[in-house]
């Protein structure tokens, strides 16, 4: 058997809208490996996810969706919806961006962290009961018996983060999305949220991390792949990566973050809908050439991919 | 140029059985012309309520805010006008401030419409020369808040707080929402306005990592009140609160910290308001602290060296 969990190939997404048609994921491809934590990288409304949400097979009903996703050996964007509900929550699971909106406000939190148990476990109502309460103790939700039995808006926002970690990992999923989990927390509650992430990631759950957040990515990841309008147009190890990123774009986010002087990326985001020719980065880029107006080829080096015409 | 002295603010809720929560409690604080100063920690800490206080949207409990030697707290409503271009504040999220009915042009130029004494070219003027110094180009203006993106609907926040040739700038949290690479470039275009017009710049953020790259001076607040004040308070964190702050900020230790499980303060506690988070407390803690001066630096706890 081999080691890879999920193997993304070839997925592009588009979603038509008034203006045109969205390119929001074109030909993605990664893989990742069991109990390892992979992080997707890039700006808001680079299109990443989008691109989790295709793996879930929770895209938009006008979504048009090509490519394979195989998780564990079986191709899950094959599958019926029915199989698939099968998946979801049971090898892979999603923690949302927001989990007020994320949790059903008027079902008690302790039901809806024991649903996948129910779902997918076959547990009766006493043995969820009983291991949902072990599942929030283990996440310091204390007294368990007590906040199992409250609503969702008696939490504060960190709680009901763990419990929603919690849920997902209440069917022991081998693979978890996380969709920006550290969006607009502060400091202490981002790490409390990264120390989280690592105990469940030590039973050996892998992770997706979804993020803009290249701090939280340095501290979580194995591997780190940068995703720029829509493309992915570099993955390495994380070490590798923070020590000399290859793509012009990585640099250029790189050195966008405070730890390293907050320079800013000259020009703007180019938008989805008219993307530019040949390499998208190419407008902005302090390298570019004439070649760099014909698509750039994925360059595999050293274990690294990257998709840039300076190292082909 | 901004001074304020001793500011409390207290919020009540409930009519029968009022509660009363200090947000602010007894900041002094100093703002010279052409000077970062950024003010630091967690939400709930009362930064912005203390921002508020300083550009005169909120009455503080007690205290006063001085402007270029003038008292603004107190002042009549008619008076305090022609301050309140002077000092501007930039929030959080720019959705909130701006109408969605109206293009960003109209509400860049609202000021000078609000002010009178400019004529339809002049503010037409003006307002192409905001546009153009906060990087944004002639197509945005025509546009509704909904069709930029945050960073652009940001920048015409920004213009528009500029319009009245502000002293001083207070930003709250202005990029904690935003992109890396988004965040830097607001960054950028502040500190460009601040060395071309000169300005003070009040950067309140919860990311230390952010406020080194800007600031001269930093503020650490904790539970209303200031911790830790100077210049070099990351090469050299005295207070345990800006030690913990900078070890979250760096991962240092990925041990979860639960603050509503480590108890409450007993009722009447006078002591340091870390007390119940902190590592490296003794008995000696529960005697109340005061801002000290520890070789240039202001720190309230007594242990510092």
């Amino acid at each position: 058997m081999s080691d890879v969990l999920l193997k993304v190939s070839g997925v592009s997404v588009s979603i038509p809208t008034g203006q045109g048609a969205v390119h929001a994921v074109d030909d993605a491809a990664f893989s990742i490996n069991k109990h390892e934590v992979f992080s997707l990288i890039g700006e808001s409304g680079s299109g990443k996810s989008i691109l989790g949400q295709a793996i879930m097979r929770l895209l938009p009903p006008n979504a048009v969706f090509s490519g394979k996703v195989e998780l564990g050996g079986t191709e899950i964007s094959a599958l019926s919806e029915k199989e698939m509900q099968k998946v979801r929550g049971k090898t892979v699971a999603s923690i949302a961006q927001n989990p007020y909106l994320a949790m059903n406000p008027g079902i008690r939190v302790g039901v809806q962290v024991a649903e996948p148990m129910r779902a997918h476990l076959g547990m009766n109502k006493e043995d969820a009961k009983a291991r949902t309460c072990r599942a929030l103790k283990y996440f310091d939700i204390i007294p368990a018996e007590v906040r199992e039995r409250e609503y969702p808006f008696q939490y504060s926002g960190g709680m009901l983060q763990r419990a929603m970690v919690a849920m997902g990992t209440a069917a022991d999923p081998e693979l978890i999305i996380a969709d920006e989990p550290t969006k607009g927390v502060d400091v202490l509650k981002r790490r409390n949220i990264a120390a989280i992430f690592k105990k469940v990631a030590s039973d050996g759950c892998a992770f997706l991390l979804i993020t803009h957040d290249v701090g939280f990515a340095r501290a979580m990841s194995n591997r780190i792949a940068v995703n720029y309008c829509g493309q992915i147009i570099e993955i390495a190890e994380k070490d590798a990566f923070f020590k000399g990123p290859l793509h012009p774009y990585s640099q250029a986010l790189l050195d966008a973050v405070p730890e390293r002087g907050m320079h800013p990326i000259p020009g703007s985001s180019p938008s989805m809908i008219e993307v530019p020719e040949g390499c998208r980065f190419h407008p902005r880029c302090p390298h570019k050439t004439e070649r760099c107006l014909t698509n750039p080829p994925v360059v595999e080096l050293e274990g690294r991919c990257v998709r840039c015409w300076m190292y082909a | 140029m901004l001074k304020a002295e001793n500011l409390h603010c207290v919020y009540t809720s409930g009519l029968i059985k009022t509660v009363k929560k200090t947000a602010v409690c007894g900041i002094d604080i100093e703002i010279f012309p052409g000077e970062t100063v950024a003010i630091v920690g967690e939400s709930g800490c009362g930064k912005s309520t203390l921002a508020k206080m300083l550009v005169q949207q909120l009455v503080p409990a007690s205290g006063e805010v001085f402007f270029d030697g003038t008292k603004l707290t107190g002042m009549s409503w008619k008076n305090l006008r022609k301050f309140m271009g002077k000092i501007q504040l930039i929030p959080q999220n720019p959705d909130d401030v701006v109408d969605p009915r109206w293009t960003v042009e109209r509400s860049v130029a609202e000021p000078f419409v609000v002010c009178g004494g400019f004529t339809r070219e002049e503010i037409s003027a003006n307002v192409n020369a905001l546009f153009a110094e906060v990087g944004l180009s002639a197509e945005h203006k025509p546009r509704y808040p909904h069709e930029l993106s945050g960073g652009e609907l940001q920048r015409v926040v920004i213009a528009r707080a500029l319009a009245l040739k502000p002293e001083l700038l207070v930003c709250d949290e202005a990029t904690s929402m935003l992109d890396v690479s988004v965040q830097a470039f607001i960054v950028a275009v502040l500190k460009e306005i601040q060395k071309k017009r000169g300005l003070g710049l009040v950067f309140i953020t919860h990311d230390l990592e952010a406020a080194k790259a800007v600031s001269d001076r930093v503020l650490v607040m904790y539970a209303g009140e200031i911790v830790e004040e100077g210049k070099d308070v990351f090469d050299r964190p005295l207070h345990p609160y800006t030690r913990a702050l900078l070890d979250a900020v760096r991962y240092a230790s990925l041990e979860v910290v639960v603050p509503e499980e480590a108890g409450e303060l007993p009722d009447g506690f006078s002591g340091c308001s870390y007390f119940r988070l902190c590592q490296e407390r003794t008995d000696a803690c529960e005697e109340p602290q005061k801002l000290r001066d520890v070789s240039g630096r202001l720190v309230r706890c007594w242990k510092a060296k």
